[in-house]
């Protein structure tokens, strides 16, 4: 009997994916939405907190030869500018601002998951849906708004038989469509499998480890893998974030020249 | 504990992220904070390194501008500094040449004073010469006459004859010096 309770409060407590469960750490409500304050929403002010600190603070000097830090701040700056002037041209430089927290948001997101005991926000596909679904609509509106119905070239690419052109523009549409659902399942099954899988090898740790002096010796080994699956996630974190950005800046470039 | 995993799962109901009571609180907190995080960055951040990355540029493209009038200056005070060498040169070429005109005129100068008081103590030694070596030659025929007489005195005891030995001692010189 004891046995099996201690198996279960061993499965409870190991298992991979009660690290996503989500914790109101008190009730509020704001215009009658319930927007109770959870672990998510926790890390989400830490990690906008962070990042602001990081970049003002980094910046408060704004000396013209920069110290470490600055150039830390000055390095992302020029990512990302980097990016939208690769990828969208000059007229990009409208939605800059909005490119950057994008990128700033979700890379503090998925680096804060790293922490131990932390909670990775982006792990969950209602933030993700959120966001695609805000770069789509935005992105859909102003294709409409710069090109009129001339956005609607996007879907017909030059170039193509006639005859081949109903079944382009058919599949042109679909793949516009899912734009918002790949992007947004995209990070969410990046940042969840990832967790999982080191969840999953920390936990063997633990189960080996209970089970005498060979298991402990062969906890080396997924020790091993928790400790590779790290610098792994970490490299997911930077590199999604870097995908759901450049992605938001190519759907942009659309929206800017549709002619393919 | 593969049944305990799916009583747990089942318990909480499956994937936590397919628990749409959360998506709510989780959009409203992503709308907050984002929106935060976006106010900051427009308003606090971009700004900042904006101005800061343009000033940068703008002071690196005045010390260009001042390093390319420098060397212009600097190419300017070469060029003249190297006229000013090759006119230096050229005058101390002819100053040089100049004193070795005149040093040559002044030794040619005293090399013919030089000659010519030279030439002018030769020909007074010259003439003393033949001065003394006339005076000398004059000498001779009174010195002989007179010897003559004496001779002729004491070895054969004739005096008087003065006049015909005298005769006699030039006639033998003469022949001598036609000798």
């Amino acid at each position: 009997m004891r046995r099996a309770q201690l198996e279960e409060t061993v499965a409870v407590a190991h298992s991979p994916i009660e690290q996503f469960e989500i914790k109101p750490l008190f009730q509020m409500e704001i215009a009658g939405f319930d927007a109770s304050f959870t672990n998510s929403s926790l890390w989400m002010v830490i990690v906008v907190s962070f990042m602001s600190l990081f970049m003002v603070a980094g910046m408060r000097k704004s000396a013209a030869v920069p110290g470490r830090w600055q150039s830390a701040v000055e390095v992302l700056y020029e990512f990302v500018a980097g990016m939208i002037r690769d990828n969208v041209g000059r007229e990009g430089k409208k939605y800059f601002p909005f490119i950057f927290t994008l990128f700033v948001f979700i890379l503090g997101l998925n680096l804060a998951g790293m922490l131990p005991y932390s909670f990775t926000a982006t792990s969950h596909i209602a933030v993700n849906f959120a966001m695609a679904l805000f770069v789509f609509v935005g992105v859909t509106l102003i294709g409409f708004i710069k090109n009129g119905a001339g956005y609607l070239r996007l879907f017909a690419p030059s170039g193509v038989p006639l005859w081949l052109l109903p079944l382009i523009v058919l599949i042109e549409i679909i793949s516009y469509c899912t734009r918002p659902i790949s992007l947004a399942v995209r990070l969410f099954a990046n940042m969840l499998a990832g967790h999982i899988m080191m969840k999953v090898f920390a936990g063997f740790i633990i189960s080996l480890g209970a089970a005498g002096v060979a298991g402990m010796v062969g906890a080396v080994l997924p020790f091993g893998v928790t400790v590779l699956l790290t610098g792994l996630e970490i490299l997911v974190a930077c590199l999604q974030a870097y995908v759901f950005t450049i992605l938001t800046c190519i759907y942009l470039n659309d929206a800017m020249h549709p002619g393919h | 504990m593969s049944e305990a995993h799916t009583e747990v799962a089942e318990q909480k109901g499956g994937l936590p992220q397919l628990n749409l009571a959360t998506y709510e609180e989780q959009i409203i907190w992503l709308i907050i904070s984002f929106a935060v995080l976006f106010l900051i960055v427009s308003r606090a951040v971009l700004p900042r390194v904006t101005k800061v990355l343009e000033e940068r540029e703008e002071r690196i493209a005045t010390d260009l501008d001042t390093a390319e009038r420098l060397r212009k200056d600097a190419e300017e005070v070469k060029a003249s500094y190297e006229a000013a060498v090759a006119e230096a040169r050229r005058k101390a070429q002819e100053l040089i040449l100049g004193a070795k005109d005149a040093i040559q005129a002044d030794i040619a100068k005293a090399q013919a004073e030089l000659d010519a008081e030279l030439g002018k103590k030769a020909d007074e030694a010259e003439a003393r010469i033949a001065k003394a070596k006339d005076e000398a030659l004059a000498g001779i025929s009174e010195i002989a006459t007179g010897a003559a007489v004496d001779i002729m005195a004491k070895l054969a005891g004739v005096e008087g004859e003065d006049a015909a030995v005298a005769k006699a001692v030039e006639t033998a010189l003469a022949s001598r010096k036609g000798a």
